[in-house]
């Protein structure tokens, strides 16, 4: 199972806890959360499904490289960190 | 006369009552939060739009009872194919006015980009005006200084006909429905301005029939707020400055 964690700058505003998913694809394994928390979604994506542009997913790590259709790989162990970009100066 | 405002700013939601000599600060939510829209009911709702920087636009609603509670936002459909050229992202902005008006329980809210949405159930969901956002015209409409997305910062329902709609396009002037906004099924006529200088804009009103239609205006003037004038109500609309 692969773990989705989310910045505490959201828990301002709704529950978001970390949460032990299927993985696949971070798409997928987003939407196993929003699927539980549907008021999470429009929180990370926009109306078309992309990442929202000052919301920065990782994984391992790494900073995602589809953040329009989510296809980067997941796999059972890898740790997912969703959380608020720097923006501006 | 009022005796209570909701004050939204950047920073926050502040409700004001007055008293005997001045006005007092009697609420304040969202503090720190970007507050884009405000719509205060007589029956003691209101609806407050969020347009927080890394998470996007929110909507929440104050209950009779005092309760707040998020609602969701309007959401623009999956961008069609024959949309790519579209200058104008299928996602919401920001929430720039939310109305009342037409029907019992009717909100309209007006967007950055330029959507006009319809919620008949108090804000609990609302529904994309689809002749304006399919209207070609649209594509032509300018933001604002700074590179934001044009955006409709004005609603405007005739109280003597629901389906008599006109918004202010920041900046792409006064558009005007006359007949079926409320079925979306209508085409939309322009009336774009040649300048852009803050003046007075008087529009005037007729019962309508089916059609849209240009909304004249004088004197020309690129997209500003606009209100009511009418002899209809007793009370003034809502005012705002953009």
């Amino acid at each position: 199972m692969a773990t989705v964690s989310f910045t505490s700058a959201l828990q301002r505003f709704l529950p978001a806890p970390q949460a032990q998913v299927e993985g696949g694809t971070v798409g997928a394994a987003l939407a196993v959360v929003f699927a539980s928390r549907p008021a999470l979604r429009g929180y990370v994506l926009d109306d078309q499904g992309a990442l929202r542009r000052h919301v920065a997913v990782y994984v391992n790590g790494q900073p995602v490289s589809d953040r329009v259709r989510l296809t980067d790989p997941v796999g059972p162990h890898d740790e997912i960190y969703v959380f608020q970009a720097l923006s501006g100066g | 006369m009022a005796n209570r405002l909701h004050v939204g700013t950047r920073k926050g939601l502040f409700e004001l009552a007055r008293g005997k000599d001045t006005w007092e600060i009697v609420d304040t939510q969202f503090l720190g939060d970007p507050v884009s829209a405000v719509l205060a009911d007589a029956d003691g709702s209101v609806w407050a739009a969020l347009d927080l920087g890394h998470f996007g636009a929110k909507l929440w609603r104050r209950d009779r009872d005092g309760s707040w509670r998020e609602l969701a936002v309007p959401t623009f459909p999956p961008k069609l194919e024959d949309a790519g050229d579209d200058p104008h992202p299928w996602s919401l902005g920001k929430i720039w006015v939310l109305e009342s008006g037409g029907a019992p329980g009717r909100l309209w809210a007006g967007t950055m980009p330029g959507g006009l949405f319809r919620s008949d159930d108090d804000g609990a969901s609302w529904l994309l005006n689809e002749a304006l956002w399919h209207m070609p015209e649209r594509r032509q409409w300018a933001g604002v200084a700074g590179g934001e997305q044009p955006g409709i910062n004005s609603v405007l329902i005739d109280p003597r006909n629901p389906y008599d709609i006109r918004i202010g396009v920041s900046t792409a002037g006064v558009w005007a429905s006359t007949d079926t906004g409320a079925r979306g099924g209508s085409s939309i006529a322009a009336c774009m301005p040649n300048t852009c200088r803050r003046s007075s804009v008087i529009i005037r009103s007729s019962r309508t029939s089916t059609g849209w239609r240009a909304a004249p205006l004088i004197p020309r003037s690129c997209g500003a707020s606009i209100t009511t004038v009418s002899s209809a109500r007793k009370t003034p609309g809502r005012h705002g400055a953009k």
